[in-house]
């Protein structure tokens, strides 16, 4: 075995070695988030937090906790990360199956796949963009932060390049026992494109999960925000010089330590679905286990 | 070999999409022609003067107009190059480890990053590489040089502003190729095996031929953003003393066109940077054609 | 890599824009006869109620309480019960990146009805030049003059460039918003504590400036070490003329500020950073910079980094405005216990001379609909406000402030209550009214404050907000900010952007940072300042100050 030999063990020690810094190095600024959170005011205004809370406290906490537009954010985020990867899951994996034909099988798969591409790259902008969000009645609907986004090119040509990768005869023993495409693609390609579907549902969800622009121009009240947009409004930094300020106004603006703690609130259900779907990469799961 | 006959179940199962497609992507593009206009929101588009390329002209007609192209075309392309190659790298060594716990702890952990936004980062680095700052500090005492200014200096901006990028991003992108790896059938590696191939002639002849396709589809596609360099994080790093390296394309139609509402400037410069995109995307669909006998798409 | 482009998209859609519906035309709202303007049209009370559209661009961190919004709230059903105007929303928006210049434009492409009335802000000012140009809005002068009531009037006098932006041809076009004036002036805070404890006094010259800053630097009284101090707080990235942490003073001590249009000796416009001064301010700032003197990081840093070391207590001092004590000097406490901050003057220079950029005494503006079918009765509206809630003196039902139970409240015995202790929690519901902040006079809040400051007790509203919310050093530090009345100086160009300055200011603009910056850096010699002067002259600066000299003749007409 490969893995037993001395020259893989060296390797093995130094490649664990140097992951595990990266990985340290990747988690700090987190750890920095959280430590500012768990600080007081006082000395996370004076930038004074390191990777320890200063004067710990709880405060930002209770304060994020109390806050019903940051709960209901939380949960507009969800829904439409929820709906919106299912919609896009849907019509990625429809799109990419036909598309992963040969041009000799499926004559006019070509000028699809143009279609697709020519759509990431030229954009009309915002202005037409709105004109058709508007006439579509979208504005100010949940379904304005799911529909224009569904259909997303690097996506499909993601899921068309794996199935490219299952073997020919697999779709040809289903064609042979009297499958049609639709079955097919459902019965044989769905069971076996589990770690090519969590690889889509990843992206997809945390494209969702991050959108803010959308929420901002198109829905009216920030009542309905997903939680993207809403700490977007809470993290920029407002343009102090033509406004009419008041340490009031200021004190609000500068919550250093309830932002972190929305940051790191935000950042939480992301990083737990994570781990669920990383089973789904495991080694083995895919073509092997079909051949049985 | 038995091949359909009909082919109208493709199409039906694309029809959704190229609704979608219809509606929020070609039926918009329509508002390119606002490129050659000198566009006012109250005259729309029939009523706004037409400048002919006159916004086109404003673009590289800046003393400084090449520069900033420049600028944007080098982090753009080193960004791109490094975000593909360490990824790439890293799901291999990743993928090395045996214990699968620490394999998705580490992964899990490197993905972080990702969810944080310039603005947060910004400041920690600001911080973190201050002429006094822990980077600095660590070099010093490993090197003995002097503190380097890593977002003050223009020899360093650059470098500061790929390696950041690649250190937020690399976790995040390092997620296609596991799923590629996870594709790969293991009967190959078990036959390799049995011909006392060695670890490192498993990689090169196995596993990286078996995710090179997927690199080159995401390489491609990631064409699509070739002027684009990043105008979060550059506009939260950027400052005066680094103008010169730092200003990018996308910073500089900020300050011009959307700060002061000119639309069909900002058209044009979309319209620029896509027609680029379309060139380059299309010359590497058919390099790869030619020579590696692979359709991206 | 992929989906970094959608990422992308975002900012793309913000740059790009089209219009795919034939869908100029603009005032399309109302199509009944424009103005329906009588004798008598104008009542304090209207029945039938009257209605006034507009659009809102919320503040991020306004709140509402008991399930209002911006749409439907106390001020709205204030409005209709006592004034009989009924405030319809259009659209809103939640004003952060620009979205609600983005929106109103957005709207006006789409052909969406256009609001009777709408504020617009100094940081969309081009959008409000913007729809001046469109021609919806009309001319507001006559109005004015017609509806406004004298409290109103005198508010508007008292800065007599208030209009100035807003003229276009002669013709008044939109009603400037009055803020306080002097709010964003600056002082000097500085660590009294270490003064006492060096036995020195505050400095009022930059040479005694300096001295002080060298023995904070060298001889801590709280025994930092040196390359722990940051004498003077102050900051580049942004810009050299700012709000925080800004150093526009230093150039003023030898007789400019950069960054602005002051007025020369001639009576003309002079853009402040190519003037000789300049290059002696910045051979100060480098030399401060060699000593330490400022942070090290001062080119990176923007207006609140400053503030950071300030918190911490390692800053000496920080320029600021006078009601920095209230926020964020009021936590330095928190992590220095002995820690006092106190306002002082700004230095003068060698020659006894001291300038600071002056902020304006405006902060947006008030469009009008011309197919609007009752201006009057945002007059009622605007009038019944400075009456009762900007004039210090009414004793009206705003008398302990707006709605009760939202921005104040009264105890049994029928004192106000801190605002921490409102059931429910503090809303300022002052940013509900039709326009921002409801109404201010400009010099009442200076006022207040001298007031205060010369040991009264606190008596009208304002008063008594100022005392409660404003920081315990603000008095004073308002008293220290009027002694030097006479330095203010605000940029005096407040018109429309010119053809030059649209192609050519950014350019302009890089440079001077660009070099400014690496002069105090030592990366370029100091004579780098006149070959700037001389590019920014030839690449569009002598352009664009001709421009600006032709708006400033045509206003003083």
């Amino acid at each position: 075995m490969y893995y037993k030999t001395t020259g893989y063990r060296i390797f093995n020690v130094f490649n664990v070695a140097l992951l595990i810094l990266l990985a340290v190095m990747c988690v700090v600024p987190l750890i920095h988030v959280l430590a500012v959170s768990f600080s007081s005011k006082a000395a996370a205004d004076a930038n004074l937090v390191g990777l320890w809370p200063i004067q710990f406290s709880v405060e930002a906490y209770k304060k994020t906790m109390f806050n019903p537009v940051f709960l209901h954010s939380i949960w507009i985020s969800v829904l439409r990360t929820v709906i919106g990867t299912a919609i896009t899951l849907f019509l990625t994996f429809l799109a990419a199956y036909p598309l992963s034909k040969e041009e000799s099988v499926f004559k006019g798969r070509t000028i699809y796949s143009w279609l697709f591409v020519f759509s990431m790259v030229f954009t009309g902008g915002l202005v037409p963009f709105y004109i058709v969000i508007q006439k579509l009645g979208l504005i100010d609907s949940f379904w304005v932060l799911v529909l224009p986004g569904a259909v997303n090119t690097f996506l499909v040509i993601l899921m068309m390049n794996f199935f490219r990768g299952i073997p020919k005869e697999l779709e040809e023993a289903a064609f042979m026992d009297g499958a049609g495409p639709f079955r097919t693609l459902f019965t044989m390609y769905l069971p076996i494109s589990m770690p090519s579907i969590a690889t889509i549902t990843l992206f997809s969800m945390v494209f969702h999960w991050n959108s803010w622009f959308d929420g901002l121009l198109y829905l009216n009240n920030s009542n309905q925000f997903p939680l993207a947009t809403f700490l977007q409004t809470v993290i920029i930094q407002q343009d102090m010089s033509s406004m009419s300020a008041s340490p009031k106004e200021m004190e609000l603006i500068s919550q250093t330590t309830v932002k972190a703690a929305q940051i790191f609130i935000g950042a939480a259900p992301i990083l737990i679905v994570y781990p669920f779907l990383q089973k789904f990469f495991v080694k083995g799961m895919t073509l092997g286990s079909v051949k049985e | 070999m038995k091949t359909l006959k009909k082919t109208w179940p493709f199409h039906v199962m694309l029809l959704p999409s190229m609704i979608f497609l219809l509606l929020f992507s070609y039926l918009p593009m329509g508002g390119i022609v606002m490129a050659f206009q000198n566009y006012k929101p109250w005259l729309g588009f029939t009523g706004s003067e037409w400048v002919g390329l006159d916004n086109f002209r404003y673009l590289f007609e800046r003393q400084d107009s090449v520069q900033v192209i420049w600028n944007t075309l080098i982090i753009a392309v080193l960004k791109l190059i490094f975000n593909l190659l360490v990824p790439f790298v890293f799901a291999i060594l990743l993928n090395e480890i045996r214990r699968v716990k620490l394999q998705r702890t580490i992964q899990t952990l490197v993905y972080l990053p990702h969810f944080l936004s310039w603005v947060i980062l910004g400041g920690i680095l600001i911080d973190l590489l201050a002429t006094d700052g822990f980077a600095n500090r660590i070099i010093s005492s490993v090197f003995g040089i002097q503190p380097i200014f890593f977002l003050g200096d223009n020899d360093w901006f650059r470098f500061t502003v790929i390696v950041s990028d690649v250190w937020k991003e690399f976790g995040y992108n390092t997620i296609i190729f596991l799923a590629a790896l996870a594709g790969i059938n293991p009967a190959l590696y078990e036959a390799a095996e049995m011909d006392g191939a060695t670890r490192w002639k498993q990689t090169i002849h196995i596993t990286i031929p078996a995710i090179i396709p997927i690199a080159a589809v995401v390489g491609t596609l990631a064409l699509g953003n070739v002027l684009n360099a990043g105008f979060d994080q550059i506009f939260n790093l950027y400052n005066p003393l680094v103008y010169q390296k730092g200003d990018i394309i996308d910073t500089f139609v900020y300050r011009t066109a959307i700060l002061n509402g000119e639309m069909g400037f900002g058209t044009a410069i979309g319209l620029f940077k896509s027609v680029i995109s379309m060139i380059l995307i299309l010359l590497a669909y058919r390099a790869a054609a030619k020579w590696a006998n692979y359709r991206i798409f | 890599m992929g989906m970094k482009r959608i990422a992308a998209v975002l900012l793309t859609t913000m740059l790009t824009a089209g219009s795919l519906a034939a869908c100029g035309g603009g005032g399309t709202s109302s199509n009944g006869a424009a103005s329906a303007t009588t004798e008598n049209a104008y009542k304090e009370k209207y029945d039938p109620p009257v209605t006034i559209s507009t659009v809102w661009g919320v503040d991020p961190t306004l709140q509402f309480k008991n399930g209002e919004s911006i749409e439907n709230n106390v001020a709205t059903k204030w409005a209709k019960d006592k004034l009989g105007i009924d405030i319809k929303s259009l659209w809103s928006v939640t004003d952060t990146n620009g979205a609600f210049a983005t929106k109103m434009r957005l709207a006006m492409s789409s052909g969406q009805e256009m609001p009777d009335v709408v504020t617009i802000g100094d940081t969309d000012s081009q959008l409000a030049q913007d729809l001046i140009d469109s021609g919806m809005f009309s001319e507001v002068g006559p109005l004015f003059d017609k509806y406004a009531s004298d409290t109103w009037k005198k508010a508007m006098s008292q800065d007599p460039n208030a209009w100035n932006p807003y003229i276009r041809e002669g013709k008044k076009m939109g009603i400037p918003v009055l803020d306080y004036a002097y709010n964003h002036d600056y002082v000097l805070w500085i660590r009294q504590d270490w003064l006492n404890k060096l036995g020195m006094k505050a400095p009022t010259t930059m040479d005694e400036l300096e001295k002080v800053m060298d023995a904070f630097k060298n001889k801590n009284p709280d025994g930092l070490s040196p390359d722990k101090v940051v004498p003077l707080s102050i900051g580049f990235k942004t810009s050299m003329n700012t709000w925080m942490g800004d150093p526009s003073w230093i150039f003023g001590a030898y007789g400019t500020l950069p960054q602005q249009w002051n007025v020369a000796a001639d009576g003309t416009l002079q853009y402040g950073s190519v003037q000789p001064g300049m290059k002696e301010g910045l051979s100060k700032l480098k030399e401060w910079f060699d000593k330490g003197y400022i942070p090290k990081e001062a080119a990176l840093w923007d207006e609140n980094k400053t503030s950071e070391p300030a918190v911490a207590g390692t800053a000496g001092i920080i320029p600021g405005p006078y009601w920095m004590s209230g926020w964020p000097l009021q936590d330095t406490v928190k992590n220095v216990p002995d820690a006092v901050w106190k306002p002082i003057t700004i230095p003068v220079g060698p020659n006894g001379k001291a300038m600071r950029h002056g902020t304006s005494t405006t902060n947006g503006v008030i469009l009008i609909n011309k197919n609007m079918k009752h201006p009057e009765a945002l007059f009622t509206y605007e009038n019944y406000m400075f009456d009762n809630l900007a004039n210090p003196d009414a004793k009206g039902e705003f008398k302990n402030g707006l709605f009760k139970g939202y921005d104040y409240d009264l105890d049994a015995s029928g004192n106000t209550v801190p605002i921490d202790k409102i059931p429910g929690g503090y809303v300022n519901s002052v940013r509900y009214l039709l326009v921002r902040d409801g109404a201010r006079i400009p010099n009442a809040q200076m006022d207040a404050l001298l007031k205060l400051a010369n040991g009264s007790k606190p008596e009208t509203r304002l008063e008594r907000d100022v005392a409660t919310n404003y920081g315990k050093e603000t008095p004073e530090a308002a008293k220290v900010l009027m002694s030097q009345k006479d330095i203010s100086f605000p940029d005096m160009f407040t018109g429309p952007t010119t053809q030059s300055m649209k192609t050519k200011m950014d350019y302009l603009n890089k440079i001077e940072s660009q070099t400014f910056n690496e002069i105090i850096y030592g990366k370029s010699p100091i004579d780098a300042f006149d070959t700037f002067v001389q590019t920014w002259k030839s690449s569009g600066g002598d352009d664009v100050t001709k421009e600006v000299n032709d708006w400033y003749s045509s206003i003083k007409k």
